[in-house]
C-alpha cells in the first residue's frame, strides 16, 4: 500500500478517508509527531503511554470520521480528539497532569511571544523555574497558553478544540498571562 | 507507510472497526434540537400561564387578608408553573450548549437569547389564549393542580370575605347562586356590587367576588369580576 496524497489538504484526505485506507494513513503519517508532541506537553507521562494515547486518538478519529464537520479544520479536530483522550487517560490513571514537559525552545517561543522575553533560555534553572510556573498553574489557563504559542494555534482554532467559546478563549488567556505573571513575582523571577 | 500507521490500520482491521454512519450523527444533531424547539416551547408555555396568574392576581388583597405586601407576594406567585419555567429553560441551555456548534456561544448570550425567545413566545401564547387553554386543561385532569395552585387557597377565605367559584343560577340580576371552589353552594347579593364589565352572569361562569360573609352561604359581593380575565385578544373582540 503506498501513502502517496502528499499534495491533498487534510480536510480532503478525510473526507477521502471514508473510502480509501490509504489517504487516512498519510493523515496519521502528517499528525502522528505533532500530536506526541502535544500529548508529551500536557503532561510529563512516558512515551510509550504517549503513543497508546495516540493509537486510541486515531482508531477514534476513523470511527467518527463521519462526524467530521468540514467547517472546521481538520487539525482541530484532530487535536480536539487528542486532547480529550489524554484528559480521559490522566483521569483514568490518576496521573499527575500538572506536571509539564515542554521541550526548551518551546518554552522560549512562549516567553517571548507571550510576555515579551528577549534573552535566551540558556539559564538551566530559569528553565526549571519556568517549568515549575507552568505546573503550578491551574490547568485550564495552561492548555490555552500551551495551544496559543507552542502549538501555534488561533483563537479560533483554539475555541474549536477546548470547545469554549472565542471570547473565553481570551480570557482564559489574560488571565493565564497574569497568573503567569503572579506565580513568577512569587517565585522571585522579576524580568518576565 | 510507516511503522505507526500501519500499527493503527491493523487494529482497525484486526478488532473490525467500522465507520460510525454519518446518520448517527446527523440523528444526535437533529435530536438535540428538536428538544431544545420543545424545551422552549414549554417554557414559553409555562411562561404564559405564570404571565397569566400574575395579571389576575388582585394585588390590592393583602389588606383582606390582614398580611403585608411581601407575604402576600410570597403566597400568590404560581410556583408550579415557575417550577417548570425554570427546569424547561435549564433543560434548553444544556441541550444547546451539546449541539454541534453550541459551544461557541457564550453562556451570558445563550442565556439571553433563550430568555427573549421565551419571553416573546410566551407573550404571544398570553395573548392567543393558549395559556387559558393549559390552564383549564390542567384543572380538568390533574385533581391536585388546583391545590398546589396557590391562588385557590387565598379565594377560600369566606370568613376574609373572598369567594370565587361557580354560577348556578342568577336571580333578576341581584341573587346569584354560586358553587365555591370547596363545592359548598353560596347565596350571593349582587345588587350593591361593581361588577367587572366582562362578568356575563351564565351558568357555569367562573368569578371571584370580594364582600362580606353576612351568615352561613349568604354572601353580600362588593365587588365582582372574572376569575380569569380573557386573553387579550379575545378582549379586542368583545370590545367591538
Amino acid at each position: 500500500m503506498i501513502c502517496d496524497y502528499q499534495y491533498q489538504s487534510d480536510e480532503d484526505l478525510a473526507r477521502l478517508s471514508l473510502s480509501k485506507e490509504e489517504a487516512f494513513c498519510e493523515l496519521i503519517n502528517r499528525y502522528e509527531k505533532r500530536l506526541t508532541l502535544y500529548i508529551l506537553r500536557l503532561s510529563n507521562i512516558k512515551q510509550e503511554d504517549a503513543e497508546d494515547i495516540l493509537q486510541e486518538v486515531f482508531v477514534k478519529a476513523y470511527k467518527n470520521l463521519n462526524s467530521f464537520d468540514v467547517a472546521l479544520k481538520f487539525s482541530s479536530w484532530i487535536y480536539r480528539i487528542t486532547h480529550n483522550e489524554t484528559i480521559s487517560f490522566f483521569r483514568k490513571n490518576k496521573v499527575n497532569f500538572n506536571v509539564v514537559n515542554i521541550e526548551d525552545n518551546g518554552l522560549e517561543n512562549m516567553l517571548q511571544n507571550c510576555f515579551d522575553f528577549k534573552k535566551d533560555l540558556h539559564d538551566k534553572e530559569l528553565i526549571l523555574e519556568v517549568k515549575n510556573i507552568l505546573t503550578k498553574m491551574d490547568s485550564k489557563y495552561r492548555y490555552v497558553l500551551i495551544l496559543k504559542y507552542i502549538e501555534d494555534k488561533d483563537y479560533n482554532e483554539i475555541s474549536d478544540i477546548l470547545k469554549i467559546p472565542i471570547g473565553t478563549v481570551g480570557t482564559l488567556m489574560n488571565r493565564g498571562k497574569k497568573e503567569f505573571r503572579n506565580i513568577a513575582e512569587r517565585n522571585g523571577i522579576r524580568n518576565l | 507507510m510507516n511503522k505507526f500507521s500501519s500499527k493503527i490500520l491493523r487494529k482497525i482491521k484486526k478488532e473490525h472497526i467500522k465507520l460510525v454512519p454519518k446518520w448517527h450523527f446527523v440523528f444526535r444533531n437533529v435530536l438535540f434540537w428538536i428538544v431544545f424547539v420543545i424545551s422552549l416551547f414549554f417554557g414559553a408555555l409555562s411562561f404564559a400561564v405564570t404571565l397569566l396568574f400574575l395579571l389576575n392576581t388582585d394585588w390590592s388583597l393583602h389588606d383582606q387578608l390582614h398580611s403585608n405586601f411581601v407575604h402576600f407576594l410570597f403566597i400568590s406567585l404560581p410556583y408550579f408553573w415557575i417550577i417548570f419555567l425554570i427546569l424547561f429553560a435549564i433543560i434548553a441551555h444544556i441541550d444547546l450548549r451539546h449541539t454541534e456548534k453550541g459551544y461557541r456561544y457564550r453562556t451570558v448570550w445563550m442565556l439571553i437569547g433563550n430568555i427573549s425567545i421565551v419571553v416573546i413566545s410566551g407573550a404571544i401564547f398570553y395573548n392567543f389564549g393558549l395559556a387559558h387553554e393549559f390552564d383549564e386543561r390542567f384543572q380538568k385532569h390533574m385533581p391536585f393542580y388546583g391545590r398546589m395552585m396557590n391562588r385557590e387557597q387565598i379565594w377560600l377565605c369566606d370568613d376574609c370575605g373572598l369567594l370565587a367559584g361557580k354560577i348556578i343560577s342568577v336571580d333578576n340580576m341581584e341573587i346569584i347562586i354560586l358553587e365555591d371552589l370547596k363545592n359548598q353552594i353560596w347565596t350571593v347579593n349582587i345588587s350593591k356590587a361593581d361588577i367587572h364589565p366582562y362578568i356575563k352572569f351564565e351558568k357555569g361562569e367562573k368569578i371571584k367576588s370580594v364582600g362580606e360573609k353576612k351568615e352561613e352561604n349568604y354572601f353580600e359581593a362588593e365587588k365582582i369580576d372574572p376569575w380569569l380575565l380573557p386573553p387579550p385578544m379575545m378582549m379586542r373582540e368583545m370590545m367591538r
